[in-house]
């Protein structure tokens, strides 16, 4: 890559702006969602939101969740089946279990209450999946610009380094790599509320 | 620049592009999950008066600025002491945000699409400027393209401008 070209640098740094500009936006949103929602949502409901919140924030299943798809596969598996992963730091056990007991408190609750929860639980997930996302294109393309390699497999796979989530390696594969995305990729899930809440 | 890196430069785009348009189907989705949310709300309210066409409002029959307009009439009349009314003002805020995040994702695409389209053209800065303010859609996002063209962008809005362009 013509990491000299100066109009490639002027784009790299203006996207990587305009994105922290979206990210700064996500996380005052999300900030504002929950103190806003602590006003009218009871104490469990509350403390769900938190728990979720606490979920995404903790390193270890960040960790777990960006770098390993069976890992991730494991603590989905876990919410359902009430067991956790063998491996799993107690932290992280901790945190999934008061979310998972969270939700089931939550679930018994009525219509009203159970649909607020849900959208504000929807609304993290959205703001985290766009954080991972953004992140994503800022990464690879400062690999596209810092080139230190001619060799071009090299490059990509060092972009890939960078791609987390099911939709960001899927988009990867079909137009950088040109190739079916690998079949345990294609396990990752998303859809974390919807196997809580439904 | 060489073909080759040309090529991966583009195949970069279109993932990046791609990346971007999922989160932008995501924020639609999300909007229809709130819509069911407030409608699930709205039809446990004693008083259902003036919330007929939000009950029966379909995501797919709406854009996301219409069910905004819509939500925000139904706010303006709701009983401020009734909790279950209180639930629709988080909803409305998190339908504010994701609409505002969809916008902004589109500039971005926007403005990659520049990119691809000038890298290899000798065009000025104040040509170029004037091509990336056409997807500019915030006034964040004015003053972090006055950074770069400090010379053809203004960091804040002109009160007498009249572009036309509506920022929120």
């Amino acid at each position: 890559m013509n990491a000299r070209n100066p109009r490639d640098q002027l784009f790299y740094q203006l996207i990587s702006d305009l994105a922290q500009d979206v990210m700064k936006d996500t996380q005052s949103a999300t900030d504002q969602t929950i103190n806003l929602s602590a006003q009218f949502l009871d104490a469990e409901s509350q403390n769900l939101v938190e728990n979720f919140q606490g979920l995404y924030e903790s390193d270890e299943i960040s960790r777990l969740a960006q770098n390993n798809a069976e890992n991730v596969d494991c603590i989905f598996e876990a919410t359902k089946t009430n067991s956790f992963c063998p491996d799993s730091d107690s932290m992280a056990s901790e945190q999934l279990s008061a979310v998972q007991q969270g939700v089931e408190e939550v679930i018994r609750k009525d219509t009203a209450i159970r649909a607020e929860v849900n959208v504000i639980l929807g609304s993290m997930q959205f703001a985290e999946l766009l954080r991972q996302h953004l992140a994503g294109v800022c990464a690879s393309f400062g690999v596209l610009m810092d080139a230190k390699t001619t060799n071009e497999a090299k490059l990509k796979e060092d972009m890939l380094t960078h791609m987390h989530t099911y939709d960001e390696r899927k988009a990867f594969y079909a137009h950088v790599m040109h190739q079916d995305m690998p079949v345990e990729d294609e396990e990752i899930t998303q859809s974390l509320i919807d196997q809580l809440i439904g | 620049m060489d073909q080759r890196n040309t090529e991966l430069a583009l195949d970069w785009l279109n993932y990046a592009q791609a990346s971007l348009d999922s989160r932008i189907q995501h924020a639609g989705q999300a909007t229809e999950k709130v819509l069911v949310a407030v409608q699930a709300i709205s039809s446990q309210l004693n008083d259902k008066q003036d919330l007929g066409a939000l009950i029966s409002l379909r995501s797919d029959q709406a854009s996301t600025a219409e069910i905004l307009h819509l939500l925000r009439d139904v706010l303006d009349h709701l009983d401020t002491q009734n909790d279950l009314a209180q639930l629709i003002s988080p909803l409305f805020s998190t339908l504010q945000f994701e609409d505002r995040t969809r916008q902004k994702l589109e500039s971005i695409l926007g403005i990659l699409s520049i990119w691809a389209e000038v890298r290899n053209e000798d065009i000025t800065d104040k040509v170029l400027s004037a091509r990336l303010m056409q997807h500019v859609v915030s006034l964040e996002q004015q003053a972090i393209l006055a950074k770069y063209f400090p010379d053809y962008v203004q960091a804040e809005a002109d009160d007498d401008d009249d572009d036309g362009i509506d920022f929120f």
